[in-house]
């Protein structure tokens, strides 16, 4: 379980705070004095305004603090984070420009994107189908549809990073294609189509940033695909 | 328990309660001669009125002087002295026994001055500790009616047997002046009137059966100045009653108003009652209490 505001958590400091009424009133220190005949009046003047008195034997207290404790869960706003799921059609594109090569990310950027595209891959639930494409100056398609992952991993494994540029409009324009017609080249029938790594917004076509999850954030994707240098 | 009374036992505080004597207001309704003043006549110094002589009067208090102006014969008359009997009361219960210093051995100091100066001007003592299981029994038949000038070390000795403990005290002795026989006197009550029972109703009886009572209130400066605060469960050493409370020093003021309230209700009682008042923190100074306090007081002259 996570949080989206753990902010919100500080708002079980009322915890400790109910419970130290609590338990002030609970542990007393015995005293012996010479005559509780001075205290019982001292009480009895002071009764009134005494706050803690009224906090006596009080099983709403214990309510209140669990009251406060799920108000307190509820301001951070819990979440659950499950398992990624693949399914139906995918088209991972793996960007193997010359740019990938670059070592800024360890072991390199195209050793990162290949361990993304890996992860996806197993990630695919039964039934779930995927095309793996190579980006390079050229596109190619380096496994056509299929759901075995272990023709798809064989084939991530085999793909090389190239020197020459990438072609990323072709290579988008393929895996739109391949999307819109999954049973051209597909075993699936018909499968909600959707781009890897958008399964959270299965309607949305493609977006740069998810697309093959091939290092995403790893600036493999550095320039938009509609305004690629050609 | 260190001897409360050794320093009333001092010699020079010895002589300086030797010159005092208790104030009485009332004429000794006594029998037995003494040192005060009665309404009887009798055979004192001094002189109280004339009388005719009648055959069969005494010679020698024939007033010559009067027969060599007048010619008539006159018998003087004398005021006779009679002792004023004295109740003394300590309030030897539990409660006694705390505060720092004892507030018993502040009241055990007072009590033995005041039966010392009682003794000393050969007035009768009747002294009596309540509770009864306080005072040991070989001691407790003395107590019972002292005179004269010789038991004086005797009382002030027994007067360290006793040992605080047990409830109650104040009221019960109130009630038991109402029963004792003889003529009525001075009764001095030591406490710290930290009584389950009102003080008020015994203490007007005893009043208006003829007593001319002095109440000497002894409290601990710690019942003054709580030196406890928080989360506590007062017990009491008396009647193990206990009292939840949560004190702090922000409440100390109202603290203290309500011990002054409580000192002044029983102030006003010895007043409606007619009797005299006197408190007396047990960390005061000795010689001040007996030779300052209770003197402005009223009680010792």
């Amino acid at each position: 379980m996570n949080f989206l505001s753990p902010g919100g958590l500080f708002f079980l400091l009322s915890i400790p705070v109910i419970l130290a009424f609590y338990i002030l009133k609970r542990r007393r220190v015995e005293k012996r004095i010479s005559s509780t005949l001075l205290w019982e009046r001292f009480l009895a003047e002071t009764q009134a305004n005494s706050p803690f008195q009224k906090l006596r034997r009080n099983a709403l207290m214990i309510l209140q603090m669990i009251l406060a404790g799920f108000l307190a869960l509820a301001l951070a706003r819990p979440f659950l984070a499950g398992e990624e799921k693949v399914h139906g059609m995918n088209v991972l594109i793996v960007d193997a420009s010359g740019s990938m090569m670059s070592t800024d990310v360890e072991p390199s950027r195209f050793e990162s994107a290949r361990q993304i595209a890996g992860k996806i891959i197993r990630a695919m639930e039964p039934g779930a189908v995927a095309t793996l494409i190579r980006m390079g100056p050229r596109t190619e398609i380096a496994q056509s549809t299929t759901s075995r992952k272990a023709e798809l991993l064989a084939a991530l494994e085999a793909m090389e990073v190239s020197t020459g540029p990438a072609a990323a409009l072709e290579a988008f324009q393929l895996a739109e294609s391949l999307v819109r017609n999954p049973s051209a080249n597909s075993e699936s029938e018909g499968a909600p189509c959707s781009l890897s790594g958008s399964h959270d917004s299965p309607d949305q076509r493609w977006r740069p940033g998810g697309v093959g999850g091939a290092g995403h954030k790893k600036s493999s994707h550095s320039v938009p695909p509609g305004r690629h240098p050609q | 328990m260190a001897t409360p009374t050794q320093s009333v036992l001092r010699s020079e505080v010895l002589r300086k309660l030797e010159q005092l004597q208790l104030v009485i207001q009332k004429r000794s309704r006594s029998n037995i001669r003494g040192e005060r003043q009665s309404k009887a006549r009798g055979h004192s110094v001094e002189f109280a009125d004339h009388r005719n002589y009648s055959a069969g009067d005494d010679l020698r208090y024939l007033d010559w002087n009067l027969y060599g102006r007048l010619d008539r014969l006159f018998v003087k008359l004398y005021e006779e002295e009679r002792e004023f009997p004295v109740n003394l009361f300590l309030d030897s219960s539990e409660s006694m026994n705390f505060g720092e210093p004892l507030k018993f051995e502040m009241a055990a100091a007072i009590a033995a001055a005041v039966g010392y100066v009682t003794v000393a001007s050969y007035d009768r003592l009747r002294f009596c500790a309540l509770p009864a299981a306080s005072v040991p029994p070989s001691a407790a038949g003395f107590f019972r009616s002292i005179r004269g000038r010789g038991v004086g070390l005797r009382y002030l000795q027994n007067l360290q047997s006793i040992q605080p403990g047990g409830q109650g005290g104040l009221v019960e002795w109130l009630e038991s002046l109402l029963y004792q026989p003889g003529p009525r006197g001075l009764a001095v009550g030591i406490s710290d009137c930290l009584d389950t029972r009102p003080v008020g109703e015994p203490l007007k009886r005893a009043c208006g059966a003829g007593f001319q009572v002095v109440l000497v209130q002894v409290l601990s400066p710690q019942e003054f100045d709580p030196p406890f605060s928080g989360e506590l469960k007062l017990v009491d050493c008396e009647s193990g009653a206990h009292q939840e409370i949560t004190f702090g020093k922000y409440r100390l003021r109202a603290y203290r108003q309500m011990v002054q309230g409580f000192i002044d209700e029983i102030a006003d009682s010895c007043r409606q009652a007619g009797a005299r008042h006197v408190v007396i923190r047990s960390d005061s100074d000795l010689d001040e209490v007996l030779f300052k306090t209770l003197r402005e007081k009223g009680v010792i002259k």
